[in-house]
C-alpha cells in the first residue's frame, strides 16, 4: 500500500473515482443529484462519513479479527452516518430534509465499505482519512457534477437554494443560466438521473481513452 | 381492502423501489445478466424485506418508541436486516441442503442492498399496522423483482445488440435503465397513496 | 488443434457456474462453487463476504456438492457444471415464496378475525414456519426427482471465468 499522498488523492478525485470509474454509490447518486445543490450535500455528507469510518478502522486495524471485520466495519459506518444525521438534523435542517432517506442510506452505500475493505484496513491512520477523505470528495465531485447537468437542463439554474441549504455566504452560487420555462422536466425525474449518469460515464471513458488507459468494463466489487 | 390494494399498487408500481426511489441499483446492474439470475436474486431479496421488515416494525415500535431510542435507528436497522439474513440462511440450511447450495450465493449479497435499509426506513416513517407494513414491504419487494427481472431481459437483448465500445456494459445499461423509468412513470397517479 | 468453450456447448437454458474439485471418495467427486460478487467480478472476488459471522471460507464449505466421478477427475481441478433454468426457478420458488405464502395467508385470516397487531404477528410468524415444513416437503420432492442437484458439463479452460 502506498503511502504516497498525491497517488492517493489524484485516484480518489479522479482516476480511481467512486462513481464514474467504479459505479459504485449508484443509489444516492441517481437520487439526491436533482440539483447540484442537492448533489454538494449528499457528497458532502458521505465524505465525511468515509473520512470518519476509514480514520476509525485504519487505528484499531489490528484488533479487528478477519472473521468479524465486516459486520465491524459496518458498525462503525453505521454509528458515524447517525453522527452525521444528527448533526445535520440540527445545523443543516434544510438540507437534512431534502436529503432524507438518503443519509441513512450511507449505511449501504457500497463506496465507504469497499473504501474501508480495500484500503482503510491495511494502511496506517493518516493515508487512510486521507483516502477516505478524497474518495468522498471525488464522490462529491461526481455527485455535484451530475446535479449541474441534471439542474441546469431541467430548471436551468445552478446551485438554486444553495443559499437555504449550506448557508447565507452561499448566496452567491445561487445563478439562473437558462429561461424557466426552458428546460426539460424529465432531467430532473427518475429516468434523466439514470441518462445523465450513463452519459456521464461515457464521458470519462473518453477522458481515459485520451490519457491511454484502459477502459473498466464493469464496475468494482462490492466489499458485501 | 381497496386502500390496502391501492397502496400496494402504489408501492410496487407507481413508486417502485428501483425507478423512482432508486433503492437497489448496485445488484440492479450487477445481477440482471441473465433472467433467472435475476428471478432468484428477486425472490430472495422479497423474502429477505419482508422478514426484516416485520423485524424492523416490532423493533420500531416496540423498542425505539417506547425507549425514545430513535436516533439508534439506523444502527439497529442495519442489525436487524443482518440478522435476518444470517437466520434466512441457516433456514434454508436446515430446509434442504440442496436448496441453499443452489441459493447460496444470492443471500449475502442482500445484506448491503440499500433496498432493504431503504424499504425498512420508508415503513419507520408511516405508522402504519403490522399486516399493512408488511404487506408494503411485500409489494415494494415485488415491484424491486418485476424491474429486476423486465431488465435482465432488455439485458440479455442488449448483448446481441452491437453497442459501440465507449457505450457497452454499464453506461448503455444506465440509458436503457432510463428508458425504462420513463415506460414506468407511465403508472404514476394511478395510486395517490 | 486447440480446443476451447465452443466446442462445448450447454444445452440450452442451462446456467453454468464454476468449481473446484476439493475431495475425491471413491467413485464420488467434492465440489466447491466459486464465490461470485454481486457487483459483476467473479472468483478473483476474495473481498466478498457479508456483515455476519462466519468466513467466506466457511460459506462455501456449506456448498460442496457431490458429482458422480465419471470422467476421472483429480482434485484441484476447475470444471464446469450446470443447472437447468427452470431448476434455478423452482428452487427460489420452494424456499422463498412458499413460506411467505404461507406467513400471509395466516397473518390475512388472523387479522380478519382479531385485527390486533400481536395478534397477526404471532400468526405470521407461525404461518412463516408451517411454510418452511412445507418447503422442506417439497425440497425432499425435488431432490428425489433429481431436479436440484448440478450437471458436470465440462472441464474449464486454462483462464476461463465468467463475464
Amino acid at each position: 500500500m502506498t503511502s504516497d499522498y498525491k497517488t492517493i488523492v489524484r485516484d480518489g478525485l479522479w482516476d480511481n473515482n467512486g462513481v464514474l470509474s467504479m459505479l459504485l454509490g449508484m443509489c444516492p447518486t441517481m437520487a439526491m443529484t436533482t440539483s447540484a445543490t442537492n448533489g454538494l450535500g449528499m457528497g458532502l455528507a458521505t465524505a465525511a462519513v468515509m473520512a470518519a469510518s476509514s480514520f476509525l478502522v485504519a487505528l484499531f486495524r489490528r484488533l479487528i479479527s478477519q472473521e468479524v471485520r465486516i459486520p465491524v466495519f459496518v458498525l462503525i459506518v453505521a454509528s458515524m452516518v447517525t453522527l452525521v444525521d444528527l448533526a445535520m438534523n440540527a445545523w443543516m435542517h434544510a438540507l437534512y430534509k431534502v436529503l432524507g432517506l438518503f443519509i441513512p442510506l450511507i449505511v449501504s452505500n457500497c463506496l465507504p465499505l469497499a473504501r474501508l475493505e480495500a484500503f482503510a484496513a491495511k494502511s496506517k491512520a493518516l493515508p487512510a482519512l486521507v483516502d477516505g477523505l478524497f474518495m468522498g470528495l471525488g464522490f462529491t465531485l461526481a455527485l455535484t457534477l451530475i446535479g449541474a447537468v441534471r439542474e441546469i437542463l431541467g430548471s436551468g439554474t445552478l446551485f438554486a437554494n444553495a443559499s437555504l441549504l449550506l448557508g447565507p455566504p452561499f448566496k452567491a452560487m445561487e445563478l439562473r443560466i437558462l429561461p424557466a420555462n426552458m428546460g426539460v422536466l424529465m432531467m430532473i425525474l427518475p429516468p434523466g438521473g439514470f441518462l445523465v449518469t450513463g452519459l456521464l460515464v461515457v464521458v470519462k471513458r473518453l477522458f481515459d481513452l485520451r490519457a491511454g488507459k484502459e477502459i473498466r468494463m464493469s464496475g468494482a466489487h462490492c466489499a458485501a | 381492502m381497496k386502500e390496502t390494494v391501492m397502496m400496494m399498487i402504489g408501492a410496487a408500481l407507481v413508486n417502485n423501489v428501483i425507478l423512482a426511489r432508486f433503492l437497489g441499483l448496485c445488484s440492479f446492474m450487477g445481477v440482471t445478466t441473465r433472467i433467472d439470475t435475476a428471478a432468484g436474486m428477486g425472490l430472495a431479496t422479497t423474502f429477505v424485506i419482508t422478514v426484516s421488515s416485520m423485524a424492523d416494525w416490532a423493533v420500531q415500535r416496540y423498542l425505539l418508541e417506547a425507549y425514545g431510542l430513535g436516533f439508534l435507528r439506523t444502527v439497529t436497522f442495519i442489525l436487524v436486516i443482518a440478522s435476518a439474513v444470517q437466520f434466512t440462511e441457516m433456514v434454508i440450511r436446515k430446509v434442504s441442503p440442496s436448496l441453499f447450495q443452489m441459493l447460496g450465493i444470492y443471500l449475502p449479497l442482500i445484506t448491503t442492498n440499500c433496498a432493504v435499509l431503504g424499504v425498512a426506513l420508508l415503513l419507520a416513517e408511516n405508522h402504519m399496522s403490522f399486516i399493512a407494513a408488511t404487506l408494503f414491504a411485500f409489494a415494494s419487494a415485488a415491484g424491486y423483482s418485476l424491474v429486476m427481472v423486465i431488465f435482465a431481459g432488455l439485458r440479455e437483448r442488449l448483448a446481441l445488440a452491437s453497442v459501440p465500445r465507449l457505450f457497452a456494459g454499464p453506461p448503455i445499461a444506465f440509458i436503457v435503465a432510463g428508458l425504462l423509468a420513463m415506460a414506468f412513470m407511465g403508472f404514476s397517479g394511478i395510486s395517490t397513496v | 488443434m486447440t480446443v476451447t468453450a465452443d466446442d462445448f456447448p450447454a444445452p440450452a437454458h442451462t446456467i453454468e457456474g464454476y468449481a473446484r474439485v476439493v475431495g475425491i471418495e471413491g467413485a464420488v467427486a467434492w465440489l466447491e462453487p466459486e464465490q461470485t460478487a454481486s457487483c459483476g467480478g467473479c472468483a478473483a472476488a476474495a473481498s466478498c463476504g457479508s456483515p455476519g459471522l462466519g468466513s467466506l471460507a466457511g460459506r462455501i464449505k456449506a456448498r460442496r456438492f457431490p458429482l458422480d466421478n465419471r470422467d476421472a477427475l483429480i482434485v484441484g481441478e476447475r470444471v464446469v457444471v450446470g443447472v437447468t433454468e427452470r431448476a434455478l426457478l423452482k428452487a427460489a420458488l420452494t424456499a422463498f415464496a412458499l413460506p411467505m405464502l404461507a406467513a400471509f395467508t395466516a397473518g390475512g385470516l388472523a387479522q380478519w378475525a382479531d385485527g390486533s397487531n400481536p395478534v397477526t404477528m404471532g400468526a405470521m410468524i407461525a404461518g412463516l414456519f408451517a411454510g418452511f415444513l412445507a418447503s422442506r416437503r417439497m425440497a425432499h420432492r425435488l431432490a428425489a426427482r433429481g431436479e436440484l442437484a448440478p450437471r458436470f458439463l465440462r472441464r474449464a479452460q486454462q483462464d476461463e471465468t465468467c463475464r
